[in-house]
């Protein structure tokens, strides 16, 4: 695994081209967490949405390995970096399986459903594998979601409010799974406000204000 | 005729030996109609096979509606019009007609009970008096000042609305009020107004055809077919016989309007149900084959409307939504006319078949697009992301995650477009198509038994639509399944 590497990202939005990120540099290592806080509008889900290709932005660079993207080249990082939508995004005609197996088979990859597998269990899934999403628990979804974008066997991981969505006891368990993508050696991001998550990551922390990160003491705000 | 035999004759529509001869069944008796079991029959009828004959060619009928035989001769879909067209100056100038081949006066239908019955043509002036549209009658009514009602099924129904009181008299020619200005509670007077002749129509460029059509008529006054002809149809008349130069009535009596007098007195179920419900099955085969086909294309013409105005780049948009408003806006009997009348003058010749399951498909893909619009946009734009973020190109995140759930909302209202089509497919008639609702016209003319037979052709309708309900409501159901569980 190599780190992921953000280098003076810029993205500006609308006919004032309103910079909403200016010139953000951000290094995660291999196994490395870098928790994003930051009030709302501050630009955390554009970052997030630039990271994993789904956005372009306008200045600046995003390297991950030999994978190196500049303004425009966005689209090569679809499928190398995972997201876990805040929203889940589960994909509510597919079973749970066919949920992570669906990108692997359809780029060729013959051990997607091992991979899928592996992790299901992992998160305490495995016998949930032909359950349709919605006879699922929100707790239960959201390691689906975890799953699945670990399924593709992603170069980097990226969280967006993982604990807006669940109940105060399971909420807890979302610092385990980031700890158990950990061990994989995948740098992931995780934006949150939840002070408890970040409190329990122990991660590096930087606040997300003006366009820019900055780096606060670890495991504290 | 089976689906496929009509397809079959349809494609090899222009075959040299043959004489396509354009007329309107559901007009009715004498000239050209149905009567279960049987062929085609009518005066006309035996005359277009006698001329055919005569040119050593093969009769093939034509079925159009009577205000489109001429468009149809003008199209090229058939080489002659027979269907008691009238010789007017207008016409001679636009077409090639033919020497008369019948001759004779209006007659005026009264009730027997009406005490103001009028009897001359001076009697009519303020009075509601039926008749055709297009007409020397409807000429003649309007010269005398009477309130004129113009009907276009059909000739039973000037007569049947004068049963009913609505109109006072009826006027029209005299092989019309034969047929249909005597029963119980109608009578049709003695004398006779103006005098209407007829001809056959060939296409004005084509005068050697007409030539051709006036040397066998000659023959077969001469060797006396044609007037034995209409003596056996009770259509023997002094004018007919001027303009044929036959000084003599022809020998034999009227069998077959004695038989059709008979058949009518009998009701329609004399000649067994049999061979009517085969024509209507002919009738509903046709209807549910040519919107089964209709339906697929407007479903796939609509899917790719629908992508394209949803996903497509902006110019690609915006072309998908004029499609939707051009054929959603207009008249979808003005789009059938159009694809079939209209596009022969741009080298476009389609038969009447593809014709009309191109208008009809056209015009449901509007509809259907919007339909699959909305399910494409009842899907969260957030699914796309989390597709694309795994991974899937645009189109594969389209086919596997997003249509997949679209196809659940959109598919209820489709099942309703189906049944509407199912019905709007009548209008293909127009374009000699004979599905279900022509064949109840052509029966219901021949056999006056509107009500029970439309009861019948109703049902019918029900029957093939009901199918297809069940079968969305089935799919729904299984599309739906999963996703009503809950937690």
């Amino acid at each position: 695994m190599s780190a992921l590497v953000v280098e003076g990202l810029a993205r500006h939005v609308g006919a004032r081209r309103r910079a909403v990120l200016e010139g953000l540099s951000l290094r995660v290592e291999p196994g490395g967490v870098a928790v994003v806080l930051g009030p709302s509008g501050s630009g955390k889900s554009t970052l997030l949405r630039c990271l994993a290709g789904l956005e372009g932005f306008d200045g600046g660079r995003v390297a991950l390995g030999t994978l190196e993207v500049g303004p425009g080249g966005h689209g090569a990082l679809l499928g190398r970096v995972g997201l876990v939508f805040q929203s889940v995004e589960l994909f509510p005609h597919l079973r749970v399986l066919e949920n992570c197996t669906l990108a692997p088979r359809l780029r060729g990859e013959a051990d997607g459903e091992r991979e899928a597998r592996i992790w299901l269990e992992r998160l305490g899934l495995a016998d949930r594998a032909d359950a349709w999403p919605q006879s699922l628990s929100g707790g239960e979804r959201q390691r689906v979601a975890i799953a699945r974008a670990l399924s593709c066997q992603p170069a980097a991981l990226l969280w967006d409010e993982p604990t807006s969505a669940l109940d105060p006891e399971r909420k807890r368990e979302v610092a385990a799974h980031v700890a158990a993508v950990r061990e994989r050696g995948i740098p992931q991001v995780v934006v949150t406000h939840d002070g408890e998550l970040s409190a329990a990551l122990g991660a590096t922390h930087y606040r997300l204000a003006d366009g820019r990160l900055t780096a606060l003491t670890p495991g504290g705000r | 005729m089976s689906v496929s035999a009509l397809v079959v004759s349809v494609a090899l529509a222009a075959a040299p030996s043959e004489l396509r001869w354009g007329a309107d069944a559901e007009g009715g008796a004498p000239y050209v109609f149905e009567q279960p079991p049987g062929p085609l029959r009518g005066f006309e009828a035996e005359l277009a096979g006698l001329l055919a004959a005569r040119l050593g060619r093969t009769a093939r009928h034509v079925q159009g509606p009577f205000a489109q035989l001429l468009p149809l001769l003008e199209r090229g879909d058939v080489d002659l019009v027979i269907n008691g067209i009238e010789v007017t100056d207008d016409r001679a100038g636009a077409y090639a007609l033919s020497r008369p081949y019948w001759a004779g006066p209006e007659r005026l239908t009264v009730r027997r009970n009406d005490p103001r019955a009028p009897a001359t043509l001076a009697d009519l002036a303020g009075r509601r008096v039926g008749t055709l549209p297009g007409t020397l009658a409807e000429r003649m009514l309007r010269a005398a000042g009477a309130d004129v009602r113009t009907y276009d099924g059909g000739q039973e129904d000037p007569y049947r609305d004068l049963a009913l009181g609505r109109t006072d008299a009826v006027l029209l020619d005299a092989p019309i009020a034969l047929y249909y200005g005597e029963r119980p509670e109608l009578t049709t007077l003695p004398a006779g107004f103006g005098e209407v002749r007829y001809a056959v129509v060939a296409r004005a460029g084509d005068g050697r055809l007409r030539d051709q059509v006036n040397a066998a008529l000659e023959t077969l006054v001469r060797d006396g077919k044609l007037p034995v002809l209409l003596q056996r149809w009770g259509l023997w008349t002094e004018e007919a016989g001027r303009v044929l130069g036959v000084d003599t009535a022809p020998p034999g009596s009227p069998v077959e309007l004695e038989s059709w007098r008979a058949r009518s007195t009998q009701g329609m179920w004399s000649s067994g149900v049999g061979p009517i419900l085969a024509a209507l099955g002919r009738g509903a085969l046709v209807t549910l084959f040519l919107s089964v086909a209709s339906m697929a294309l407007a479903m796939v013409l609509g899917a790719a409307l629908a992508l394209a105005r949803v996903y497509g780049p902006a110019p690609l948009s915006a072309l998908a939504l004029g499609y939707v408003e051009l054929f959603r806006g207009t008249p979808l009997l003005l789009q059938l006319i159009v694809v079939y009348y209209g596009l022969p003058e741009l080298g476009l010749r389609l038969s009447p078949l593809i014709a009309g399951w191109l208008a009809l498909g056209l015009n449901y893909a509007a509809a259907e697009a919007e339909n699959d619009r909305a399910g494409l946009l009842a899907v969260p734009r957030t699914q796309m992301d989390a597709a694309r973020v795994l991974g899937l190109g645009r189109w594969q995140a389209i086919r596997h995650v997003i249509a997949p759930q679209a196809i659940r909302v959109a598919l209820p209202p489709v099942t309703n477009d189906f049944i509407a089509l199912l019905k709007d497919s009548s209008l293909v008639s127009v374009v000699t198509v004979t599905e279900l609702t022509k064949t109840y016209g052509t029966l219901a003319a021949a056999t006056r038994e509107h009500l029970a037979l439309g009861l019948l052709v109703g049902a019918v309708y029900l029957l093939l639509g009901l199918p297809f309900a069940r079968l969305s409501r089935w799919v729904e159901r299984r599309l739906g399944e999963h996703l009503e569980v809950s937690r």
